[in-house]
């Protein structure tokens, strides 16, 4: 699976567990290369920016959330969740031009997981209805690799999401391409014991890593 | 193999490292603008560099650092004539490693706006973060870009304050990698302390920065002075390691300045003029 052919089954990819971006957090992420910053207002609105401030490129997911903006570490510049600036400390009294924002990305939650798209989609990203978010794994081998393991241990993936049973347990997994070399899985429990269940899942992760190169 | 480098980098005055660093007799050798050089002091404390292929390389040792050359400068070092006042102190901070354009770093020093945010209640407070207007100029008869009527609220300004104070700056574009600042000195408020930082560009990515400070302060330990510019600095490189791109931008397009970044408008616009290469992001054409 490359991204691309992927994108065509779906537009939507997995970036992180919704449980690890509470409201009033930021945190980092990749997709396919692209860094982007995901995050919460204090009410719970979930964004995702391009992780770079317009004004000096400094990354935004080391900044902070406050209120209902996004606080960039370097000087202070807040950015609404409509990408707007909403302040520039260096001048309180100067009215951000309209036009100064960050670029933005479609977002969606569902079945505890957050999706982005590229562009925006014209259906809701993949549902897991009935699952528990479990963990996040990373796997440093490129995506192409893991599908093709998933594929040949499990049947065919539909899209990004793959399924295994294995004794009492069953897995959804959502694969997130990070960057060239590097891969997220994303796992939620089906059925069986969360516990059991992880074991499970690292065990694959090992595998996967060990997984020999698509030829 | 990079690009031959742009005279107005080749020709330049650059620090190596500080003159304390160099063993007598023992060659130490330095990455500078993707070149390898070694240099070597003497018993009598002369030093000598080299190019890797064994050229003989200008040397001018001043604010207890080794400065040096790939090419021919065409003037001498940068003077600061604060250094003959017979009250001043050299305390020199040593190298700090950053994964950034030089060209960033002096970028970041020449930003008041960061302060409130990057060096909370010390070199600023949150309450206060408006930056009045400044005058930028580019000197062109001396070539150099300067700032002046800088004023900023300081909590603790420097490792000798007492209280608040309202810091009155001057910053000074010596070279593209040798920048200073003249600021209100807390013991005197009517001379300025001197804090001069010389980047070693080391490759386009990867810099070290030379601290040097020319204090009036009489009082304070050497250790907290250095102390105190070592933890400043550290708060910088969080930020300077984690903007993108890692290499200075100059096209006015690709980023947002406003009116607090004149100095970094003037610097951009002077490197470019300069035909500055080596630490620049060129976006793909
Ligand atoms: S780089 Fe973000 S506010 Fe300056
Ligand atoms: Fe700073």
């Amino acid at each position: 699976m490359t991204p691309s052919a992927a994108a065509a089954a779906s537009p939507w990819w997995p970036v992180a567990l919704a449980v690890d971006v509470p409201a009033g957090v930021a945190v980092p992420a990749s997709l396919d290369g692209d860094d982007v910053v995901v995050w919460r207002t204090a009410k719970g609105e979930l964004r995702i920016f391009a992780d770079r401030c317009p004004h000096r490129g400094m990354r935004l997911s080391f900044g902070f959330v406050r209120d209902e903006t996004l606080v960039c570490l370097y000087h202070g510049w807040r950015w609404r969740a409509d990408g707007g600036c909403a302040l520039i400390p260096a001048h309180p009294d100067l009215a951000p031009p309209p036009s100064l924002c960050v670029p933005s990305y479609p977002a969606a939650e569902a079945d505890g997981l957050i999706w982005m798209a590229a562009t925006i989609p014209g259906r809701p990203p993949p549902a897991m209805t009935g699952c528990t978010p479990l963990a996040s794994l990373v796997v440093d081998r490129p995506a192409a690799v893991i599908a093709a393991a998933i594929a040949a241990a499990w049947g065919a993936m539909d899209g990004v999401c793959a399924r295994l049973a294995e004794g009492d347990v069953v897995l959804r997994m959502a694969i997130q391409p990070v960057h060239a070399e590097r891969t997220m899985l994303h796992v939620l429990l089906a059925e069986g014991d969360p516990l059991v269940a992880i074991g499970v899942a690292e065990a694959w992760r090992d595998r996967f890593e060990a997984a020999e190169p698509v030829p | 193999m990079s690009l031959p480098l742009e005279p107005a980098v080749r020709d330049d005055w650059h620090v190596l490292c500080r003159l304390a660093d160099l063993a007598a007799h023992v060659p130490a050798g330095f990455r500078l603008l993707a070149h390898d050089v070694w240099a070597t002091r003497d018993a009598k404390g002369a030093v000598s560099v080299r190019s890797a292929d064994g050229r003989a390389l200008p040397v001018t040792l001043a604010y207890g650092h080794v400065f040096t050359s790939l090419g021919a400068p065409a003037r001498p070092l940068f003077a600061i004539d604060e250094v003959a006042e017979p009250d001043r102190r050299l305390a020199t901070c040593g190298a700090v490693r950053v994964r950034a354009s030089g060209l960033r770093l002096v970028e970041n020093f020449l930003d008041m706006a960061h302060f409130p945010f990057v060096h909370t209640d010390i070199l600023g407070v949150e309450e206060r973060p408006e930056v009045p207007r400044y005058d930028t100029e580019i000197r062109w008869d001396v070539d150099e870009v300067w700032a002046t009527n800088c004023r900023f609220w300081q909590p603790l300004a420097a490792a000798s304050s007492r209280g608040g104070q309202m810091s009155e700056y001057r910053y000074r574009v010596a070279s593209p990698f040798n920048v200073m600042l003249y600021k209100t000195a807390p013991p005197d408020p009517a001379r300025f302390d001197v804090i001069g930082l010389s980047i070693r560009a080391a490759e386009p990515d990867l810099s070290f920065a030379y601290a040097f400070l020319l204090l009036l302060d009489d009082a304070t330990p050497a250790t907290t002075l250095i102390h105190f510019q070592q933890t400043i600095f550290l708060q910088d490189r969080i930020i300077l390691e984690n903007q993108r791109p890692r290499l200075l931008p100059l096209s006015p397009k690709a980023e947002t300045p406003t009116r607090a970044d004149m100095s970094s408008v003037a610097y951009r616009r002077w490197l470019k003029a300069k035909g500055v290469r080596f630490g620049v992001f060129e976006a793909a054409p």
